[in-house]
């Protein structure tokens, strides 16, 4: 064993070191904190990038990207953009869908269907109910 | 009769003496605290009886010690000594390893970074009392209560204390359930026991399969040292969350982790042989090791208080514990608190973020203290 004492601390450098390394952990860890407290807005934005892009160089398109698309000008681009994931995931579940299988097979895929759109799709008659719980998309 | 008594006097019975005795019984007792309180069997029950292996007498001639070269143990030993063994752990702790929680709640992974200030408040508190630099921050990384880590970092700064500072790891990472729980309870007010804290999100697949890759990068951007350990914690996360390597996962978090978690234990064990581990300096390693755990413990419970004051939704002070790494005993140990106090609070999640963050933590505080000791 080397002497003893604070005389010790300072001649290694300890205090220096000290310092640097609890400086390095925090910032270490605040950087993760950072960002992974934007990651999952990342995730969106980069799964939305049509919807974005469109949002900042509109061009219009002739075609529909979906039917009943026309009727969904005055929403936001998210809910155009989560209404163009739903009628592919209508497609997918048929003719006629339920609602509670729509947001199941979204869920799956890891896509954001929100109430706020299926409501918008009810009020607009894009989808329309069939009987209780049965849809089908106005084509 | 002459090679009769000669063949008696190189027994371990003739060989034994009060040092060898000592340390045999300090195998007993870790195997005892492995199997029967279960604290940590599966790393108490082989360091145990790695310890009774490496108490064994004999002469020297025979060559069979972990420190004689060629040996069959030494060859086993050259994982540990060469910091082989501990990557190799953290791919399969990486493969374990559910990071949802810490990306959930991201803020709690500053109550991760808050417990390593045991670590380098024992390093200055090893320096202060004599020992060389780098052996102070192989026993300062014992406050990271990660023993793959301080393994790792002892193997490359301080090889001569590999013994002691890992049985001191391995021994107070078993005795979490004890230690941990009256600093916890000292530090905290009933009111703060009593936080119940908000369901955390749901956290995506894509996030979860994302982070590995992003935060190996940042990390070990950060501190380069802790490439070794980052590569494979990262990579086997990596494993488990990409979803088409289950297979090799799964390898990693069983098979793998399991045959170098005897080979390390059983190795780590054989290293205490009397005449190295029973010296003056591994007392201080112990007193300083138990010092490290109260701190980290400590300065987890008493940021997370800290936080509370800028906080609108409040943490529950316990979960600051599990700031140290003792994945996941640590977090278990903060539940079994709170429950003692309200049978319906649920912290153990919320704990798990801190706890793994804490690993994180530990790994870049290894790495600065490599960094600074390399001349």
């Amino acid at each position: 064993m080397l002497s003893k004492g604070i005389h010790v601390i300072s001649s290694a450098n300890g205090w220096a070191i000290t310092v640097v390394g609890m400086l390095t952990v925090f910032l270490g860890l605040l950087g993760l904190f950072f960002l992974i407290s934007q990651l999952h807005k990342i995730i969106i934005l980069w799964d939305n990038k049509k919807g974005l892009l469109n949002n900042i160089f509109y061009i219009p398109s002739k075609k529909e990207p979906f039917p009943g698309y026309n009727r969904l000008r005055d929403v936001s681009t998210r809910i155009k953009e989560e209404s163009r994931h739903a009628y592919i995931l209508a497609k997918f579940a048929g003719e006629q869908f339920s609602i509670s299988s729509l947001l199941e097979l979204a869920k799956k895929r890891d896509i954001s269907i929100s109430n706020e759109c299926i409501k918008i799709l009810l009020e607009k008659s894009i989808i329309i109910p069939l009987k209780k719980d049965i849809y089908y998309w106005n084509e | 009769m002459e090679h009769i008594l000669e063949y008696l006097a190189t027994t371990g019975f003739a060989l034994i003496n009060l040092k060898f005795s000592l340390m045999i019984i300090v195998g007993m007792i870790l195997i005892y605290l492995g199997v029967a309180k279960h604290y940590e069997p599966l790393l108490l029950v082989p360091i145990g009886f790695g310890v009774l292996v490496g108490n064994v007498p004999h002469v020297a001639r025979v060559n069979i010690s972990i420190y004689d070269p060629g040996s069959v143990l030494n060859y086993l030993y050259f994982g540990v000594v060469k910091g082989i063994y501990p990557p190799l752990i953290f791919l399969g702790i990486g493969a374990m390893t559910d990071f949802s929680t810490m990306l959930a709640r991201p803020l709690l992974m500053l109550l991760g970074a808050a417990a390593q200030m045991g670590i380098f408040l024992t390093f200055l508190g090893a320096l202060y009392i004599g020992f060389a630099p780098p052996e102070a921050a192989s026993i300062g990384i014992i406050g990271g209560a990660d023993g793959p880590t301080s393994i790792f970092l002892t193997a490359k700064l301080a090889p001569h204390l590999l013994g002691p500072i890992s049985i001191a790891a391995y021994s107070y990472m078993a005795l979490v359930p004890v230690i941990q729980p009256p600093i916890m309870k000292l530090l905290t007010t009933k009111k703060e026991r009593l936080i119940r804290m908000k369901e955390p999100r749901e956290v995506s697949q894509k996030e979860k399969t994302i982070f590995p890759v992003v935060g190996f990068i940042l990390t070990t951007f950060l501190a380069p040292a802790s490439l070794p350990l980052f590569s494979m914690l990262f990579l086997g996360n990596l494993l488990k969350e990409a979803g088409v390597t289950e297979r090799l996962a799964q390898t990693a978090r069983t098979a793998l982790i399991d045959t170098v978690t005897i080979i390390l234990g059983f190795t780590v064990g054989a290293s205490t042989q009397a005449n190295v581990f029973l010296t003056p300096k591994s007392i201080y390693i112990f007193i300083l090791g138990a010092f490290a755990f109260a701190v980290a413990t400590a300065s987890g419970v008493i940021f997370a208080k800290f936080l509370n004051l800028f906080l609108k939704d409040k943490i529950n002070p316990l979960i600051g514990a599990a700031g140290v790494s003792a994945v996941p005993d640590s977090a278990r140990v903060v539940q079994i608190v709170a429950r003692s106090e309200d049978k319906n609070n649920f912290l153990l999640m919320h704990a798990m973020a801190p706890n793994v963050a804490g690993v994180i933590g530990s790994a870049i505080a290894a790495g600065v203290l490599w960094h600074f000791m390399v001349p």
